[in-house]
């Protein structure tokens, strides 16, 4: 089936996408989002009290 | 005779209102917050039902020995002078033109509740002012505001900004007011409800702490009660950690903290900023509501502090970074906070972390500023990121001019959308635009050269 024009620019878009997000960029977002987000227990459970 | 008392006049110049909203540090704040805005005439508007207040009230206040009043004094500010016989006489006269020229002069309002703290200071209610001015030389600010309707007697006025109400130890301190004032956008943009103080906290403690008391509620909520809070509302909370790893990718030229309140201000969400007192065990919460840059560069981010006041001005540190940041009492007691973490409630389908695309927009950023030094782009080009809506993002492409716009704009796209954009001075080169409800930052839907020529 003959591609439209969008998944012509969008693949195009994604090639160049991936030239530069590599999959150790990938890999390093995961590792980031994760040291991000994680909050010890202890944290939760500190009373914001002022 | 005309009654000419100052007990009942309920129009008076702004220079004496410090006189009826009293002298605590929020209420000087206030004053100077008003005076920065150019107020110049007080309204009173007396026994006016606020619905947080009666709702606190029914709650807790009314089952107390002591009495307690169930009304509320409620102050209008106007950067225009005038007096009573001419407000009683549009009043009377029906004067639209008098009523639109109180819409243009309005700055809102402030409501006092008849409730004194442990220092006997009357606590500050719901408070809606406007925000500083947009533009300031070449800076730009940005806030995260709504419009709220408001009747003046039958006057219909408006004013776009957050609301604001300083702490209540009975009812809820630091971080239930700071999830009151969130609730706003959230219920603006994702039809979430808003609840009084007493109800947020009231919600958030059905996640068990280790304290004793949920009221009166001076021992605070903890961290796991806001998204127990947030997460009762059907959002997702995102943490984000500001510390860098020690094989962070970041450099002294990134500001997390500085990218993030763009990232998230710009679709208009709140952020939930958790302090440290230094060398304390003290934790605060408070609400980032907005930012000040000048080029893309932050230069001011403005936080609701429920223990000063609304849209206040937070300077970055000797290097240049939000981490920490000074704030003086009215005693003059310096306080060095840092940091700890953002919070921010957001709609599931936002599924893209802040962390997970954070580390593509640093690749970009890192790209560059390589085709900066090498002369491809011109100086004072920068990298930006943010989230926005498909909405919002289709209105802003039709401003612009670019390769194959009208079939652009036309095609299917995901409700949320993160963009990593090439800027030069506000201008916008490039955007790489993300899909934001995907799990992984792998899924390109625009890559948009902009024609600004």
């Amino acid at each position: 089936m003959a591609q439209t024009l969008q998944e012509k620019r969008m693949e195009r878009a994604q090639r160049e996408f991936n030239a530069i997000i590599t999959p150790d960029i990938l890999e390093e977002a995961e590792l980031l989002h994760k040291h991000m987000s994680y909050v010890p227990p202890e944290e939760m459970f500190k009373p914001f009290t002022m | 005779m005309p009654d000419t008392s100052p007990q009942k006049k309920f129009i008076f110049p702004f220079s004496t209102a410090d006189n009826r909203l009293g002298q605590s540090s929020i209420c000087t704040y206030l004053y100077e917050y008003l005076e920065d805005l150019s107020a110049k005439t007080c309204l009173h508007e007396s026994d006016y039902i606020d619905k947080d207040y009666l709702i606190d009230y029914s709650k807790f206040y009314s089952r107390s020995f002591e009495k307690f009043n169930k009304t509320t004094d409620r102050y209008h500010f106007f950067t225009t002078s005038f007096g009573q016989i001419k407000f009683k006489r549009a009043l009377e006269n029906d004067n639209k033109d008098f009523f639109k020229s109180l819409q243009e002069s309005y700055l809102g309002f402030i409501v006092l509740k008849p409730i004194k703290n442990i220092l006997g200071h009357q606590l500050i209610g719901k408070t809606v002012l406007a925000t500083y001015p947009e533009h300031d030389e070449i800076d730009i600010r940005c806030f995260l505001t709504n419009e709220h309707k408001v009747s003046l007697f039958g006057i219909p006025l408006k004013v776009k900004t957050l609301p604001f109400q300083q702490k209540d130890n009975a009812v809820g301190v630091c971080a239930t007011v700071t999830c009151w004032s969130a609730q706003f956008p959230l219920m603006h943009m994702f039809g979430t409800p808003i609840l009084s103080p007493v109800e947020v906290t009231e919600r958030a403690v059905m996640c068990p702490s280790e304290d004793s008391r949920n009221f009166p509620s001076d021992d605070g909520l903890t961290l796991s009660q806001l998204k127990y809070y947030f997460n009762s509302m059907n959002l997702e909370t995102e943490f984000i950690n500001p510390k860098p790893t020690t094989d962070s990718p970041q450099t002294s030229r990134d500001d997390i903290i500085a990218d993030a309140v763009r990232a998230y201000i710009e679709l208009g969400l709140p952020i939930i900023a958790t302090l440290n007192v230094k060398g304390t065990n003290d934790y605060h919460a408070v609400l980032i509501t907005g930012y000040r840059h000048t080029h893309g560069k932050v230069r001011e981010i403005y936080v609701h502090d429920d223990n000063i006041g609304p849209y206040h001005r937070i300077k970055p540190n000797r290097r240049g970074k939000f981490t920490s940041w000074k704030e003086s009492s009215s005693s003059g007691i310096e306080k060095e906070y840092e940091l700890q973490r953002l919070l921010i409630p957001v709609y599931p389908k936002i599924r893209l972390s802040f962390g997970k695309v954070f580390r593509a927009f640093l690749q970009f950023k890192r790209g560059t500023e390589i085709l900066v030094s090498s002369g491809t782009y011109p100086q004072g080009t920068q990298t930006e990121l943010f989230l926005t809506d498909i909405h919002r993002y289709r209105q802003f492409l039709l401003t612009k001019k670019f390769e194959e716009k009208k079939d652009i704009v036309r095609e299917p796209a995901a409700r949320f959308l993160w963009v990593i954009r090439i800027h030069n001075r506000g201008k916008p080169i490039r955007d790489y635009v993300l899909d934001g409800t995907a799990i992984y930052p792998n899924r390109i839907i625009w890559d948009i050269e902009f024609n600004n020529r």
